[in-house]
């Protein structure tokens, strides 16, 4: 073990170094800290309500007994095929072909898995005020919070890695794990269809399905959810009875795992590693990081007749397209079809509401299509800056800033106005509103992406996808304050809805052109995109 | 020194990467493995290193290849560089060093960081060098252990012209000692005069497998003999 606790040593030492040589990814921590920091001092000084309503406490049970569930089955019948190492190819390089046990690398591993699943725990501190407002705890049950999430991802990391090392040493068993996984999960939904169509409603059923004296016993979902509300009700026998059956399975795992072990995993562990390089290199270029990760490598595509007209900018915008008939469906994305569907839903469910008419589902739906266009304006990226094309091509940094921006921009209108104009038609409804909100969603949607441009050509690129969301948002944010001020002023002036809703769609085409014009400057810095 | 025997790797059930493949490699002997791409030869490089599950039999001095035995007394240049994003250079070595059990590699480690232009560049992280510079590293990790046998999947990419030369006098050195080699390559102007014995392969199978003095005595190209054997020429 000697080498390996020397390459983690060395690691996480020279990261810390490193961090301090890239300015950009020093203020980003800084500012993560800062905020984690922020929130602590909340945490210290929140005091809980007096009274807190049962609901609360149930809503909190069905969220993460939700979440257990679908983390759990997925992992598990993943793991029935498919190894989850976090080693990176210089490990499966060095550690594999060297005279290395294989039972060193897998303990190796699953301490970088576990430093991992400590830190992603550390993070759900955030959660803390809520936790506080709403259900009543205090720092001892915050972090009792904190220590369920660290001992559910350790603990079923080590169950996952066990039941791959069994069915490799039995294949007969992989069979026997996937059909066991799968009537578990249907008796598991069959459990809370039962309860939900004998309960009040499905809150009430489903949290009678979960407050059964016999579910906590369950293996994983019970447990978890035993350990998850500690932090509630604290820690009383029932507790420990629990934790102690899950920390058994967990301890016998590891000690199944580490002995039945050998070099049988290195082949789909290098594939996997390979595939986490991909994912990385990804992120390193702004490209779609998951698509690279879950995308079969080598993959083909749709073959389309084209011809290319024109010249410059013209081109460039016609690759976009040529492109997006290549991987979309009838010329929409994934993500705009996800969010298509998603305020259609929302639609629908509020119909179902007695006494709710047309107006009020159009907003509903739009809050959730602008929520879900925010949350595609985050998690976007800038990886086509990369193609050293873009800056040999010769014609103005306008003109090519235009072109590789066009279809962002068709992108996002179609994102908007489909749902509206279904919606519209469907509820025969008309709002002379729902003619601005595509202005300002397009508006809002580019000036995200202009301000990445302008934050990597300016301060350098931010490789950690977390860390540049929450660089996003708060550069969002600010950038959105004169709107939010103006539209609350204008409110309480009591001028009409539209009129309001056509000033702030001004305010941000005119912001989004300005950084628009900053960020062609991008043309004259192409060393920080190749 | 190296026994290989019936090898044969699937990808799933369909994909025959290597087909019942068998050579061995003596003592002190450079075998070169010529192949068109997507021939299998980096296959076959990666199940002789335990990278890769395999059918048949690898024996590294009358050891399996997976046995820690054999492990330690072989190296491996891959590809494609892998090394720790966050180790210097000086930290590779060492922890090769370490994990192979060397102890008194110090002046070995300074000779092979000079002769490779790694001296200066020695506290640089594996994410701050170039490609060359990281197949530098990998040349040198392999090289620190000593081994009986090395295995080199196309090592000359990606180097200066300084670099190969030293690698040519490391294959030469490594030879003297007897440590036999494996080496894959396109290139093959740059194994000329270095090999023994050459491995050619063709749709997953060895299509020709043959010694230096038979090659001379039947006084034929190596370049013609390669695209003779895999039709690659026509």
């Amino acid at each position: 073990m000697g080498p390996l606790l020397y390459i983690l040593r060395k690691t996480y030492k020279n990261a810390i170094l490193q961090v301090f040589k890239k300015p950009a990814s020093l203020i980003g921590y800084l500012v993560f800290i800062g905020f984690m920091i922020m929130n602590s001092i909340i945490l210290i000084f929140d005091t809980a309500p007096t009274t807190i309503k049962q609901q609360n406490f149930d809503v909190y049970s069905i969220l993460v007994t939700g979440f257990i569930i679908l983390s759990i089955f997925p992992s598990l019948y993943k793991s029935t095929g498919n190894v989850n190492l976090p080693l990176r190819t210089a490990d499966t390089h060095f550690l594999f072909t060297g005279p290395v046990k294989p039972s060193s690398i897998l303990i190796y591993a699953q301490i970088i898995q576990s430093l991992m699943s400590v830190l992603v725990a550390l993070l759900m501190i955030i959660q803390g005020p809520l936790l506080i407002r709403y259900l009543g705890l205090d720092m001892s049950g915050v972090w009792l919070f904190v220590f369920a999430w660290a001992f559910m991802l350790i603990s079923f990391s080590q169950i996952c890695m066990c039941l791959f090392t069994l069915q490799v040493k039995i294949p007969q068993l992989k069979l026997v794990f996937r059909i066991t996984f799968f009537v578990s999960l249907l008796s598991v939904l069959m459990l809370f269809l039962y309860g939900i169509l004998n309960g009040d409603n499905m809150l009430k059923g489903a949290v009678n399905v979960i407050n059964h004296p016999l579910y906590d016993y369950l293996p994983f979902i019970g447990w978890y959810k035993v350990v998850f509300e500690a932090g509630i009700y604290g820690i009383d026998t029932h507790t420990i009875v629990i934790f102690s059956m899950a920390l058994l399975v967990t301890i016998i795992s590891s000690v199944t795992m580490i002995k039945l072990t050998d070099t049988s995993f290195y082949e789909n562990a290098i594939g996997n590693s390979a595939k986490m390089e991909r994912f990385r290199e990804a992120l390193n270029k702004g490209e779609n990081s998951f698509k690279a990760f879950y995308q079969r490598k080598n993959k083909g595509a749709k073959k389309i007749d084209f011809q290319f007209i024109g010249s410059g900018g013209k081109v460039i915008r016609q690759k976009y397209y040529l492109e997006l008939r290549k991987s979309s469906l009838i010329l929409l994305y994934i993500s705009s079809i996800v969010t298509i569907i998603g305020s259609l839903s929302v639609a629908y469910l509020m119909s179902t509401i007695d006494g709710v008419d047309g107006s009020v589902i159009l907003s509903g739906a739009l809050i959730v299509n602008i929520a879900m266009l925010f949350f595609n304006s985050m998690t976007s990226n800038t990886g086509e800056l990369g193609n050293p094309y873009l800056y040999l091509i010769p014609e103005t940094s306008l003109k090519k800033l235009y072109a590789i921006t066009y279809w962002r921009g068709i992108k996002i209108l179609a994102d908007t106005i489909i749902p509206l104009i279904l919606i519209s038609l469907y509820f025969r409804v008309f709002q002379p509103e729902i003619l601005i909100i595509p202005v300002i969603t397009l508006a809002f949607g580019l000036q995200v992406y202009f301000t990445d441009i302008i934050l990597a050509t300016y301060i350098g690129r931010i490789g950690t996808l977390i860390l540049r969301i929450y660089i996003k948002m708060f550069i969002s944010m600010i950038s959105i304050t004169p709107m939010i001020i103006m539209i609350a002023v204008m409110l309480a002036l009591g001028r009409p809805l539209t009129l309001t809703l056509v000033f702030t769609a001004c305010l941000l085409v005119v912001m989004s052109g300005g950084l628009f014009i900053l960020a062609s400057r991008m043309f004259n810095k192409p060393e920080v995109y190749n | 020194m190296l026994v290989v025997s019936h090898l044969t790797k699937k990808f799933g059930k369909k994909v025959i990467a290597v087909d019942d493949l068998s050579f061995n490699i003596d003592v002190g002997e450079v075998c070169i493995l010529l192949g068109p791409n997507g021939a299998g030869k980096s296959t076959t490089i990666k199940s002789i290193a335990g990278l890769l599950q395999f059918e048949g039999g690898i024996t590294i001095d009358g050891l399996a290849s997976e046995s820690m035995e054999a492990k330690r007394i072989f190296s491996y240049v891959p590809e494609t560089p892998a090394l720790y994003e966050l180790l210097t250079i000086d930290e590779h070595i060492d922890f090769v060093a370490r994990a192979y059990g060397i102890s008194n590699y110090e002046d070995y480690k300074e000779e092979l960081l000079e002769r490779f232009d790694l001296t200066l560049k020695r506290k640089k992280v594996g994410r701050e060098l170039s490609k060359g510079m990281q197949q530098k590293v990998s040349l040198c990790c392999a090289a620190i252990t000593n081994p009986r046998f090395i295995m080199f999947d196309e090592p000359m990419i990606g180097l200066d012209p300084k670099a190969i030369k030293e690698l040519k006098k490391l294959f030469v050195e490594l030879k003297s000692r007897g440590c036999a080699m494996l080496i894959s390559t396109h290139i093959i102007d740059s194994v000329e005069g270095y090999w023994d014995k050459v491995l050619i392969m063709n749709n997953s199978k060895l299509v020709r497998e043959i010694s230096k003095e038979e090659l001379i005595s039947q006084n034929i190209e190596l370049e013609a003999l390669y695209f003779h054997s895999t039709k690659a020429g026509e």
